[in-house]
C-alpha cells in the first residue's frame, strides 16, 4: 500500500516536475524572443511612400491616453498622435495591418471614425494593438505593423 | 421469455459510453465559442475545456476516451468554425485529448484525486498551446514572433488548465458516488468463429 502510495507521488512529482520544465522552456523561448524583437516597429506609409517608422521606445515616448474595453484599461498613444507625429493632418482613412498571427491582421478606418480615444496599446508581448471604444473586440487588430493613409 | 443479449461494444465501449464521448465533444465545442468569460488572458477557456474533457474521460473510464472525445471536437470544430487555421485547428482539440488519457494511464484513472485531475488539465491544456505553437511554425509564421509572450500564455494555460482539472474532479467524484462511473472492466469483444 505503502508503495503504491509512494509510486503515485514519485509519478505526480514527475509530471509535476515535466510542466515546470515546459513552462521554463516557453520563457526561454519568450526571453529570447523578446531581445531578438527589439527591433519591432510601426511605420506610417501612404501607398509606397513611408512617411515615418516609430519604433516601440518612440511610441512610449508620446502622450499616453487610457480607454476602457470590455473591463480592461487600453493605455498608449493614440492614433491621430502617431499619424500627427508623422506628419499626417488630412487623410480620408487609415488601413491598420498586423502581423495576423492571431486575428485577421487589418482594419480600414475611415476618418470620421477615428476619435481620440483609438489608441494604440502597449501589449504584454511588446507589441501595440489597435483598439478603442467602438472598435469591437473581434475587430482588433494585434501586433501593428504599419498605418497605410490614404 | 427470451435472454438479454449481451450489450454491443464498439472498441470495448458500450453504447452508453460513445453517447458520453460524443455528447462531451459537442459540448467542448460548444463551450469554446459560446461560454466566453471576458478575462483576455490566454488559456483561460481551459476551465471549461478540460474540466469537460476529464469528465468525459472520468466517466467513461477507459483508454482511449480522452482521444476519441479529442478526434470528434476536432472534427466538429473543423466543421462549425475552422478560422484562420483551417483544418489544423482539429490538432488543438485532439491533442489535449491524447494528453489526457496518457495521463489517465499514468495514474491509472484516479481522477477522482484533485492534484491527479489537476496535473492532467495543466498537461492537457499546455498541450493544446504547444499544438497552437507548432500550427503556427508549420503555417510559416517566424519563431520570432510566436515566442513573444509565450512565457505568459504557458504559465495561464498551466493555471487554468489546472483549475479546470479540479473542477473536473468534484464533479467526477460526485457522480462516482452516485454510480454513474462504471468501473467494471471492458466487456471482451466477441471472438470470430472459426471454421
Amino acid at each position: 500500500m505503502l508503495d503504491r502510495l509512494d509510486q503515485q507521488t514519485k509519478r505526480i512529482l514527475l509530471a509535476v516536475l515535466a510542466l515546470v520544465l515546459i513552462a521554463g522552456s516557453a520563457w526561454a523561448l519568450d526571453l529570447t524572443a523578446r531581445k531578438k524583437s527589439e527591433r519591432y516597429e510601426v511605420s506610417v506609409t501612404s501607398g509606397d511612400d513611408v512617411l515615418a517608422t516609430f519604433s516601440l521606445e518612440d511610441l512610449k515616448a508620446m502622450e499616453a491616453r487610457r480607454v476602457l474595453m470590455q473591463g480592461q484599461l487600453q493605455e498608449g498613444p493614440a492614433l491621430l498622435d502617431v499619424l500627427a507625429a508623422a506628419g499626417v493632418e488630412d487623410f480620408n482613412s487609415v488601413m491598420i495591418y498586423g502581423m495576423g498571427l492571431r486575428d485577421e491582421g487589418q482594419i480600414t478606418l475611415s476618418r470620421a471614425e477615428i476619435s481620440e480615444e483609438v489608441l494604440l496599446d502597449f501589449a504584454a508581448r511588446g507589441t501595440v494593438k489597435l483598439c478603442g471604444p467602438d472598435i469591437a473586440w473581434a475587430d482588433r487588430v494585434r501586433d501593428v505593423e504599419r498605418l497605410d493613409v490614404r | 421469455m427470451r435472454a438479454a443479449e449481451p450489450a454491443r461494444t464498439v472498441w470495448g465501449l458500450s453504447l452508453r459510453s460513445r453517447i458520453v464521448i460524443a455528447l462531451i465533444a459537442a459540448m467542448i465545442v460548444t463551450a469554446k465559442f459560446y461560454l466566453r468569460i471576458p478575462l483576455h488572458v490566454p488559456g483561460h477557456s481551459g476551465i471549461f475545456w478540460m474540466a469537460l474533457l476529464l469528465i468525459g474521460v472520468g466517466i467513461v473510464h477507459r483508454p482511449g476516451a480522452g482521444t476519441l472525445i479529442g478526434f470528434l471536437s476536432g472534427l466538429l470544430a473543423i466543421a462549425v468554425l475552422p478560422g484562420r487555421e483551417g483544418i489544423l485547428i482539429g490538432l488543438k482539440y485532439f491533442a489535449p485529448g491524447l494528453v489526457m488519457d496518457v495521463m489517465w494511464i499514468t495514474f491509472a484513472g484516479r481522477f477522482d484525486k484533485a492534484a491527479v485531475a489537476m496535473l492532467a488539465g495543466a498537461a492537457a491544456n499546455i498541450a493544446k498551446l504547444s499544438t497552437s505553437y507548432v500550427i503556427g511554425l508549420l503555417a510559416g509564421i517566424p519563431h520570432g514572433y510566436l515566442a513573444l509572450g509565450l512565457g505568459v500564455a504557458a504559465t495561464s494555460h498551466l493555471v487554468f488548465g489546472a483549475l479546470g482539472g479540479w473542477v473536473g474532479s468534484i464533479v467526477v467524484r460526485r457522480l462516482d458516488r452516485t454510480g454513474v462511473i462504471d468501473r467494471r472492466p471492458p466487456s471482451p469483444q466477441p471472438e470470430a468463429k472459426t471454421a
